[in-house]
């Protein structure tokens, strides 16, 4: 908007000068306001000068006020019905609560981060346009007075909204370090405690006063206005009770190190919980404002189908997401069983989502154990196993209704595993005849195959084939670990892909290049059809990928540009460590740079 | 699920520590965000870019590792699968369901068992064997077709320049 380009462009005075000067300009409007009762006073006879003193004062009040109360009182009443007197006073309320927000950022937050100030601005901006439609279009107000309360309620409104805004960001940017100390936490969720506390006096008050309001006189105008000021303390309310909740989730998770299954669950539900429950607020409040005035065919009638429009689609697609969600669970619990404790032993391996022991995972037809959160956060955008990329069968919208009612779920999955690749091949005919003589009748079949069916394995001799074809670009790997890649990626290519990206050497994460140990009973005949005796592979193939991983690992001490191998818990120690070994390899890199031009130039 | 995130980084960070790749150092730029990683690449050996140490920085989503980092060389680049600006085009940091280039399988797509070592040893391979097919510089990829000599020296200069020399 060329309006924020202006304004930014504009010299904005520092908060100081601009403190200044309305301090000296309110304590001129009270010394003005004060000299101006005391002459009213000196000169009772005056009778224009008396018309300043408020008519419900006492009737003797020609006598000079000697009680310093009165004086105040009456030196307030004048200034609130002198216009220039009024926004004067306004404006020094408004320095105050600049001071305010320049304390709590000190104190809370520091420095602001350049994309806090730029939310800030944005939100801000949006406030004001959408706040100004509401007074001036929704409200219709005339009056200055009537301007100027609203003006500061949605003043009140905006502080607590920017400052809830706030701490959200600060929130997510302090969750990105584990190295936080405590007390940051403590102060920002103590000014969340102080600002969730007065959007709950705000709501109160509020409803006290749409009671007060019932009880004496109903009228329309301000009933309506009582019930826009509570769906605004609501909101408010919403989203600081929203932040508050994942901030206590966040504290509570990092003060325990052991896995918090549940976690994920649990967020979840939060989230989707406020954000359709403020959205809907939300929708509420401008259908309100719609119905409410007589505003059909105006710009701010316009303005708020715009956002009600805005609000319903983020309702609808927030439903949409859930409704992922729902069906990637149901999914997921009919046709991925928990593994047994067993299986999990025998497995004796991390997730390979979090790196996280488990204690409890579900096993894929492939044979891959993940814990269930995780392996939901994946198969909510993408229905593939995540280590060895086979398609797993998701159905749309039959199977979870019928795998539901099934009495044993598992017995239910255990029939439904082994069909977990379904080739869905499409047939479609068309019989031009029943239309015209003339046109032609044909059919077309589709045939679905993916690139890595895992029971349709390759057949020996393909196998020797391709393991002889991988042996010639890498002589070094042993034969046995390319057959074991081969056999799940059923293509050389990406076999060679592995071996380049040291998938296969690493023995950090050896599931991905071996077949698992524990083959599940659905799979064991095909695999096993394949492999000699099941035993003798084991233990050859584990030798080999020792003999092969220690020779990966003996290679690196040799290498000069290694340094470190040491993880410290303090972390500049740790950003110390970080620095040396960048140095050294950069050291290292230029003296072998200079040595190789030596060598070269006499050459 | 910034928690699960950086959990993951943590580890990520602890095994490139204890047990790093020849010629690779990585970690946060800053300890007070572990979602912006600082990677130092060493060019491979035998190949045009032999020698330097190239700098990347690494961008993780909250999501991570449900998503890809972006990664981005910071350093002068001059490689076919390199962006001008120094973006990576590389499968692995291709969720499966964006295809960019509209050639690659799933297989060698980004899902949430690749790691960050699997993603710098990859780069490093892109260093040494160009895919002048999923050409992200222009230039680039038709000096490494038709004029490799040129392309050599060129990398040359840049490896100077990667050591400050």
């Amino acid at each position: 908007m060329p309006a924020i380009i202006i304004f930014r462009r504009f010299p904005m005075p520092s908060i100081s000068v601009y403190s200044t000067a309305s301090f000296i300009l309110l304590s001129l409007s009270i010394l003005w306001a004060h000299t101006t009762i005391l002459e009213a006073c000196n000169l009772p006879t005056d009778k224009d000068v008396n018309v300043w003193t408020y008519p419900t004062q006492d009737p003797n009040a020609s006598q000079p006020p000697t009680s310093s109360v009165t004086l105040s009182v009456n030196v307030f009443t004048l200034m609130l019905d002198e216009p220039v007197c009024l926004v004067l006073a306004v404006n020094a309320t408004y320095c105050l609560l600049a001071i305010i927000v320049q304390i709590i950022q000190k104190l809370v937050f520091g420095k602001l981060r350049a994309i806090e100030r730029q939310h800030m601005r944005d939100k801000f901006w949006n406030f004001v346009f959408y706040k100004f439609i509401f007074i001036f279009g929704v409200m219709n107000v005339q009056s200055l007075n009537e301007v100027i309360v609203w003006i500061s309620w949605f003043t009140a409104i905006a502080f607590l909204l920017l400052l809830t805004k706030l701490c959200k960001d600060r929130f997510e940017f302090l969750s990105f370090s584990p190295n936080t100390p405590m007390y940051y936490h403590w102060k920002v969720l103590g000014l969340m405690g102080f600002i969730i506390s007065c959007c709950l006096l705000l709501t109160v008050s509020c409803v006290t006063k749409s009671f007060m309001f019932q009880a004496s006189s109903p009228s329309y105008s301000d009933i309506h206005s009582i019930t826009f000021m509570l769906a605004e303390c609501l909101i408010i309310t919403v989203k600081s009770l929203h932040v508050i909740i994942r901030y206590c989730i966040h504290l509570y998770d990092i003060q325990h190190d052991e896995l918090w299954e549940r976690k994920a669950t649990l967020v979840y539900h939060v989230d989707l919980s406020m954000e359709l429950l403020s959205l809907s607020i939300n929708f509420v409040h401008h259908l309100h404002m719609l119905f409410s005035g007589n505003i059909w065919l105006s710009m701010a009638s316009l303005v708020i189908c715009m956002q009600l429009r805005y609000i319903f689609s983020e309702i609808q697609k927030r439903l949409l997401r859930h409704k992922n969600y729902r069906r990637v669970v149901a999914n997921m619990e009919a046709q991925f069983p928990e593994a047994t404790k067993e299986e999990i032993e025998a497995q004796e391996d991390q997730c390979a989502i979090c790196w996280e022991q488990m204690e409890t995972a579900r096993k894929l037809p492939c044979g891959h154990f993940f814990h269930s959160p995780c392996l939901r956060s994946w198969l909510e955008q993408d229905t593939t196993c995540p280590t060895c990329s086979i398609a797993l069968s998701f159905s749309h919208e039959n199977k979870p209704k019928n795998s539901h009612p099934a009495p044993n779920p598992a017995a239910g999955a255990r029939n439904q595993a082994p069909g977990v690749v379904q080739h869905r091949n499409h047939f479609w005919h068309f019989d031009g005849s029943r239309f015209a003589t003339w046109l032609p009748s044909f059919s077309v079949e589709v045939m679905r195959t993916t690139g890595l069916p895992a029971n349709q394995q390759p057949s020996n001799s393909q196998l020797d084939t391709m393991v002889r074809e991988v042996q010639d670009i890498f002589p070094q790997i042993p034969a046995q670990v390319i057959r074991n890649d081969l056999q799940l990626t059923g293509s050389v290519e990406t076999t060679t892909d592995h071996i380049l990206e040291g998938q296969v050497t690493i023995p950090t994460n050896p599931r991905l290049p071996t077949a698992p140990p524990v083959a599940t009973p659905d799979d064991e005949h095909s695999t096993f059809q394949i492999q000699t005796p099941p035993s003798e592979t084991g233990n050859r193939r584990f030798a080999t990928q020792d003999a092969a991983s220690t020779s990966a690992s003996s290679a690196p001490p040799s290498s000069p540009t290694v340094v470190g191998g040491r993880f410290s818990k303090a972390p500049q120690e740790r950003e110390q460590v970080l620095q040396t070994r960048r140095d050294e390899l950069i050291r290292q890199a230029r003296l072998k740079y200079l040595s190789n031009k030596k060598v070269d130039k006499p050459a | 699920m910034v928690g699960s995130a950086l959990k993951r980084l943590m580890a990520e960070y602890k095994q490139l520590s204890l047990n790093p790749p020849e010629g690779i150092v990585a970690g946060p730029i800053n300890e007070d965000n572990f979602f912006e990683w600082e990677a130092l690449i060493l060019g491979p050996e035998d190949t045009p870019f032999e020698g330097g140490v190239f700098r990347t920085t690494l961008n993780f989503p909250t999501d991570y590792p449900m998503s890809p980092p972006k990664m981005k060389f910071t350093s002068d680049m001059f490689h076919p699968n390199i962006y001008p600006d120094g973006r990576v085009c590389i499968s692995i940091l291709h969720s499966p369901g964006d295809d960019p280039m509209g050639y690659e399988t799933s297989a060698e797509r980004w899902s949430p068992v690749q790691s960050i070592e699997k993603i710098l040893l990859s780069v490093m391979s892109m260093l040494a064997e160009p895919n002048p097919e999923s050409g992200a510089n222009v230039d680039a990829s038709k000096m490494w077709r038709d004029d490799q000599e040129q392309f050599v020296k060129r990398a040359e200069k840049l490896v100077r320049k990667s050591l400050d020399l």
